[in-house]
């Protein structure tokens, strides 16, 4: 059985510099295929594009969001079962729940520190060592 | 044929015809003494209604009169009664001062050389520190990533003291590279700022279009078009206090499945990580 790590990853934000940080922290804990993307409607197209195994996206782009990114991806046939970890600035209940409703799988405040986005990712691939 | 009403009709008379009746009539003593007798009475009637009218006129002059000074003392005692009237008065006129002066003001925001515009000015200054930020924060990226590179190569040694040290270092560069996320939440929280000037801008010329003051309303930026992606409700950007990863976990946890999640209340504040966890649990 293939290691978690060697899950393709999809990093969607559109700030460059947390894409560069996230891309770093995967490198560290061991993942080697990482795409990435500016926006929700860049990242579906690389999703539906290639086969990645996980999708770590921002919330708040534009034109599309994060939270649309999810629909369309929980919504697509082919795309549906897809890991999606959320990781946002955006902390309210209501965003919580709204995600949760939309089918994420975790979710994750800005900022963050290298343990939370690994054990995140571990509660939705499984162990990574 | 018509029927007999028992009302006798006046004719017509024309000043020949009443020259001659007057003359028939006064010929015959009887109907002289008549006529005699008629205007006398005509004219005791007529005094009397005379006397009336005139009676009545003065009694409508007399109530005028009285109005009329009604009136003139009137006005005093409504003065003397609401001594506010005045205080009124004054602060209308020095609204209305207020108000002529704030045009003003608001015509010198939006002067006709657009470079000079301090609303533009200080949109310009934000973004250029977005800008600053972000190629500060790049090239701090890449001086940690550049560590990272040596780091791995001092590892490779085998050199057991070499290879803690180079842990170490690897781990405060971790601590490096984390902390320059806080240009993604700089930059969110003066987006957030930009997009307010933005909005107050557009109002300003608004207001200028509204009053006819002379203003270079083609100097202002376009304004940002309402958000109409379908979640802009729930975009506020990074809350305003940290948020504990521990609490967005139980607020996560706590959370049911997505086909059973209760439907959001009123907005709430921010949730920290465990809070997020616990709406997943």
């Amino acid at each position: 059985m293939a290691k978690a790590s060697a899950t393709p990853v999809l990093v969607v934000d559109d700030y460059a510099t947390m894409r560069r940080i996230v891309r770093n922290l995967l490198t560290q804990i061991g993942f080697t295929q990482i795409e990435e993307a500016a926006d929700g409607a860049e990242a579906l197209g690389k999703l539906r594009g290639s086969n990645v195994g996980l999708v770590i996206s921002d919330w708040n782009m534009e034109p599309m969001t994060g939270l649309q990114l999810l629909k369309e991806v929980r919504a697509d046939v082919r795309l549906k079962g897809t890991p999606f970890i959320m990781v946002t600035a955006e902390s309210k209940t209501e965003n919580v729940v709204a995600a949760k409703e939309a089918g994420v799988n975790n979710y994750i405040v800005k900022p963050f520190n290298a343990e939370t986005l690994k054990k995140k990712i571990e509660s939705v691939l499984g162990t990574l060592e | 044929m018509g029927q007999k009403t028992g009302v006798v009709e006046t004719a017509a008379l024309t000043a020949a015809d009443y020259t001659a009746i007057e003359a028939e009539l006064l010929n015959d003593p009887r109907t002289r003494a008549f006529l005699e007798k008629r205007d006398a009475h005509m004219r005791n009637v007529g005094a009397a209604a005379g006397g009336d009218l005139l009676g009545a006129l003065r009694a409508e002059v007399g109530k005028l009169q009285s109005m009329s000074h009604q009136l003139g003392d009137g006005s005093i005692a409504i003065a003397g009664q609401h001594p506010h009237m005045h205080m009124m008065r004054q602060e209308l006129r020095q609204l209305s001062s207020h108000i002529e002066q704030t045009k003003q003001e608001i015509a010198q925001m939006v002067p006709k050389d657009s470079a000079n515009s301090r609303i533009l000015a200080a949109t310009s200054e934000l973004d250029a520190i977005v800008t600053a930020t972000e190629r500060a924060t790049s090239d701090i990226l890449s001086a940690a990533e550049a560590i990272q590179a040596t780091t791995e190569r001092l590892a490779r040694t085998g050199h057991i003291d070499v290879i803690e040290i180079a842990t170490d270092i690897e781990n405060h560069v971790m601590s490096i590279l984390l902390a320059c996320s806080f240009q993604d939440i700089t930059g969110q929280r003066t987006t957030k700022v930009v997009n307010t000037l933005r909005y107050i801008e557009h109002r300003v010329a608004a207001m200028i279009g509204i009053w006819g003051v002379e203003g270079n309303g083609d100097a202002m930026m376009p304004t940002k078009p309402g958000d109409t992606r379908p979640d802009a409700h729930l975009l506020n950007g990074p809350a305003l206090n940290d948020v504990s990863q521990d609490n967005i976990d139980a607020l996560f946890n706590a959370a049911g499945a997505p086909a059973a999640a209760p439907k959001p209340a009123a907005p709430t504040g921010p949730s920290s990580q465990s809070d997020i966890d616990a709406l997943f649990d």
